[in-house]
């Protein structure tokens, strides 16, 4: 698109904009989605996970459960991204139980479709997964929770669940957070 | 604890700069005329009719937007995406890193390295600033130049300073009283040095730079923690608790306390300035939905601090800031913020004494009105009422009065390619003196590569008068030889910048700048057609230019080294024909060079940290260059607690570092800090 087109697109649209006033369906914070997608596929260095969670041969995989809020955003981050040298696959799923929780390594819990927010976490529980939440989307719960804190996405960290899943979070990651509950 | 106090000292109300320089004046015993302070209703009806004026402004101006891409976030470390404004609610709508502007950061890491335990020392790490230790408690702290004169009562004027949102330099004067600004150290989040104009986004007085000091989410400081710094001339320490009532709200509650020790005059006389502080606040943060924050914090302080000749002043101030966010599912987001602030100072035994109250309603809009493009636009309203009782000499006519401030801004980032922004904004900023400023600006980003950016920016910003400029009246016993100007215009900055941030390798980042400032209108002492009074005018103009470049290096993942150089040169002049009084010195003696060197490391549970600065001598006045080493080592043992060893000044026994200023002595505290 050249400059022009692109210049007489934005005043047609801020025009628009300040017509229909804020009932205005703008696009949706598309940016804060990608920074969240990106986050999912760079935890994996900052996490460990015990010996034989991660299949020898097989992929590590990021499960998206719920409502996907990502889209194809999240799959081409997670393109060239590597956990431990396993390479990172992007699933999908309405719900899970024990078994199928356990081929995922990172679980990000949408908004419930099919299954309530704690029967998904229930059914983790345990297991050697990193289950996120996105509390500033009104979903709280497991290890990580995104917030957004002073306009940036930060993220809690629950490390008392984290222990109880046998997973360890590397000091680093833990500095990151906004709050460590332990 | 903390009351308003009665008293003060005539023209030391202005932050330590004292005796040694100042023109002594001597006490007089009258007593000016209050009027009450006029109601600025013509302003208030302009704001509003600015703010119906918003929707043809983002019509009518483009605005600025962030143009990531998955591919731009995939290349980002973790901190970098953390370090994201995914809102473009803080005014700075982009990430930091690309931000086209001369921004440094000051990160909480480095804020606790340094072993700093006062907001000024803290502000020493930003590699765009000047800052000048005066006396045990005052500070001159400048960007780019303009440090003033104690002999022409020129302070230093022209920083904005916000803390989470709240402007903290006084409308008396435009100046910030120093003294009065803390924040417990291990609470700060980040401090954002911006060096330039912000007229745009933040309005007048944001004329050389801007400093934004933002605290931590209540959530993040949880738990009970002690802290303390002792030493042969300075001791502090803060007791904080941070707690939960329910998933949704988190608070905190502080108390901590400074004292310092007298320092001795340039002449080696002791200064007589040992200080006191006392302070105490909190901070609540409730979620009550998943779109809606809200926060309140407030803080009480009072203090007090010898001077030479003249009873101790007295300080006192309380602020409360409540700010609700919200956030909508289609991005956009609405912030509206109020805060009320009082400030007092005074002099006790009789001395002169004033206070001062600011209301402040603050509205702000981030929208996105096209993929990739961000309009942000808002308006303030801020009334400050104050009474100032004069003595010594110095008055004010009248003595009280309500200032009523309007404006309202709109600025959008337009993304012209996928490498390219234009950032375009207007600000209308209607003041009590002279109506309404308009404070354009427009700046251009470029990425070549993901590495590399190199930005541009004209812009303009204005200072505008304030009582000090027009109401102020100087007595040399019963002759009046000062008056302020009531027709005193702003001083007017036109602003030309490019620079250039560039990360040629994942461990390098450097930041260079380079400004050429055209100034007009700053203000001049002249005489009256009688000789005296004098007064204040608005005969210099002129330009300054400089370089401000700094980078950090981490060759290794427990070794981080820093760098900055700042090269600085000024001109200003007087029209033909004018009387030159006091020469061009009075807008400031700025060093023309200021280099440091940083070295952060660590070894487990041991953190060694080393900060040298060279200044240059200041060129109007006998003041040498100099060259300091402050260093820090810490020990974590466990989780909870940590010992350190915190040094200043570590290569003199003292050093000057302004005009008339007083020794700054090397110092050694020994710190503790536990957490539980």
């Amino acid at each position: 698109m050249s400059v022009l087109t692109r210049l007489f697109a934005l005043v047609v649209a801020t025009v628009a904009v300040a017509a229909v006033g804020a009932a205005a369906k703008a696009p949706g914070s598309a940016l804060e989605f990608a920074v969240k997608a990106s986050y999912l596929t760079k935890f994996g260095p900052f996490i460990h996970w015990p010996p034989g969670a991660i299949p020898d041969d097989g992929p590590a995989q990021i499960c998206l459960v719920g409502v996907d809020p990502f889209g194809a955003m999240i799959d081409a981050a997670a393109h060239d991204q590597q956990i431990d040298g396993h390479p990172l696959t992007v699933a999908r799923m309405d719900a899970v139980d024990a078994k199928s929780a356990a081929s995922c390594q990172i679980m990000f819990v949408g908004k419930p479709t099919a299954q309530s927010t704690a029967d998904t976490l229930h059914a983790a529980a345990g297991l050697p997964v990193l289950t996120v939440t996105d509390r500033s989307r009104g979903v709280a719960g497991g290890i990580i929770e995104f917030v957004i804190s002073d306009g940036r996405v930060r993220f809690d960290i629950d490390q008392g669940a984290a222990d109880a899943d046998g997973l360890q979070i590397s000091a680093k990651l833990l500095a990151l957070a906004v709050a460590v509950r332990r | 604890m903390i009351q308003i106090s009665d008293g003060w000292s005539g023209i030391n109300h202005f932050p330590d700069r004292d005796d040694q320089t100042k023109l002594r004046l001597e006490r007089y015993d009258r007593v000016p005329e209050r009027r009450n302070g006029e109601k600025r209703g013509a302003s208030l009806r302009i704001a509003i009719k600015l703010a119906g004026a918003v929707p043809l402004l983002i019509s009518c101006t483009a605005r600025p937007a962030l143009a990531q891409t998955i591919g731009d976030l995939q290349s980002m470390t973790i901190d970098q995406l953390a370090d994201i404004d995914v809102s473009s609610v803080s005014k700075t709508a982009q990430p930091l890193s690309q931000a086209p502007a001369a921004i440094s950061v000051i990160t909480r890491d480095m804020i606790l390295r340094s072993g700093a335990t006062t907001l000024p020392e803290i502000l020493r790490l930003a590699p765009n600033l000047q800052v000048y230790r005066t006396s045990a408690s005052g500070y001159v702290i400048t960007a780019r130049g303009m440090n003033g004169s104690s002999e022409a009562q020129s302070y230093s004027n022209k920083l904005l300073v916000l803390i989470d949102g709240r402007s903290v330099y006084t409308p008396l004067y435009s100046g910030v009283y120093w003294d009065m600004q803390e924040v417990p150290p291990s609470d700060i989040e980040r401090i954002e040095v911006i060096s330039g104009p912000g007229a745009t986004l933040w309005g007048a007085n944001a004329v050389n730079g801007v400093i934004n000091i933002i605290t931590r989410d209540a959530g993040a400081t949880q738990g009970f923690s002690a802290s303390g710094q002792a030493g042969a001339f300075e001791r502090s320490a803060t007791l904080q608790y941070g707690g939960r009532a329910g998933a949704a709200l988190a608070y905190r509650v502080y108390l901590s306390a400074n004292d310092g020790d007298s320092t001795k005059t340039a002449a080696g006389q002791p200064a007589n300035d040992d200080w006191h502080r006392l302070q105490g606040g909190f901070r609540l943060d409730w979620t009550p939905t998943a779109a809606d924050s809200i926060s309140l914090h407030g803080d009480l302080l009072g203090g007090r601090h010898g001077q030479i000749g003249t009873a101790d002043e007295t300080i006192h101030g309380g602020n409360l800031t409540a700010r609700w966010t919200h956030q909508a599912v289609n991005g956009n987001q609405l912030q509206l913020q109020a805060y009320v602030d009082h400030e007092a100072r005074g002099t006790l035994d009789g001395g002169g004494h004033f206070w001062i109250n600011t209301y402040d309603l603050d509205l702000q809009h981030a929208l996105t009105p096209w993929v990739g493009d961000t309009l942000v636009w808002g308006g303030d309203l801020r009334a400050s009422r104050y009474l100032i009782t004069g003595a010594g000499g110095l008055f004010f006519v009248p003595a009280a009065r309500t200032l009523w401030l309007g404006g309202a801004f709109a600025q959008n980032t337009l993304s012209l390619t996928h490498r390219l922004d234009l950032v375009t904004g207007l600000k209308l900023e209607d003041d009590p003196y002279v109506g309404v400023s308009v404070l354009p600006s427009l700046r251009l980003s470029w990425r070549p590569s993901d590495k590399t950016m190199v930005w541009g920016a004209i812009s303009r910003a204005v200072r505008s008068p304030t009582p000090f400029d027009t109401d102020v009246e100087e007595y040399l016993g019963s002759l009046l030889y000062l008056k302020g100007n009531p027709d005193f215009r702003t001083e007017k900055l036109t602003a030309f910048e490019l620079g250039t941030r560039l990360q040629p390798a994942k461990q390098l980042s450097l930041s260079v700048s380079a400004y050429y400032n055209l100034y007009d209108d700053l203000r001049s002492v002249e005489i009256s057609p009688t000789l005296l009074p004098l007064t204040w005018g608005n005969r210099l103009s002129g330009h300054s230019y400089g370089v401000e470049m700094w980078g950090t290096y981490r060759p290794f993942d427990w070794w981080t080294l820093s760098a900055s150089l700042d090269l600085f040169g000024d001109d200003y002049r007087f029209p033909p024909g004018a009387i030159e009084l006091v020469g061009v010195s009075q807008i400031g003696t700025d060093p023309r060079q200021q280099a440091s060197l940083g070295s952060s490391m660590t070894f487990g549970p041991v953190s060694i940290d080393a900060n040298f600065r060279q200044i240059g001598s200041l060129p109007y006045a006998d003041v040498p260059g100099y060259a300091e080493l402050d260093g820090r080592i810490g020990w974590s043992i466990g989780h909870h607690l940590e010992l350190s060893l915190n040094a200043e000044n570590l290569l003199h026994r003292w050093h000057v570092e302004y005009p008339g200023g007083y020794r700054i002595p090397r110092q050694v505290r020994i710190g503790v800090a536990c957490r539980f």
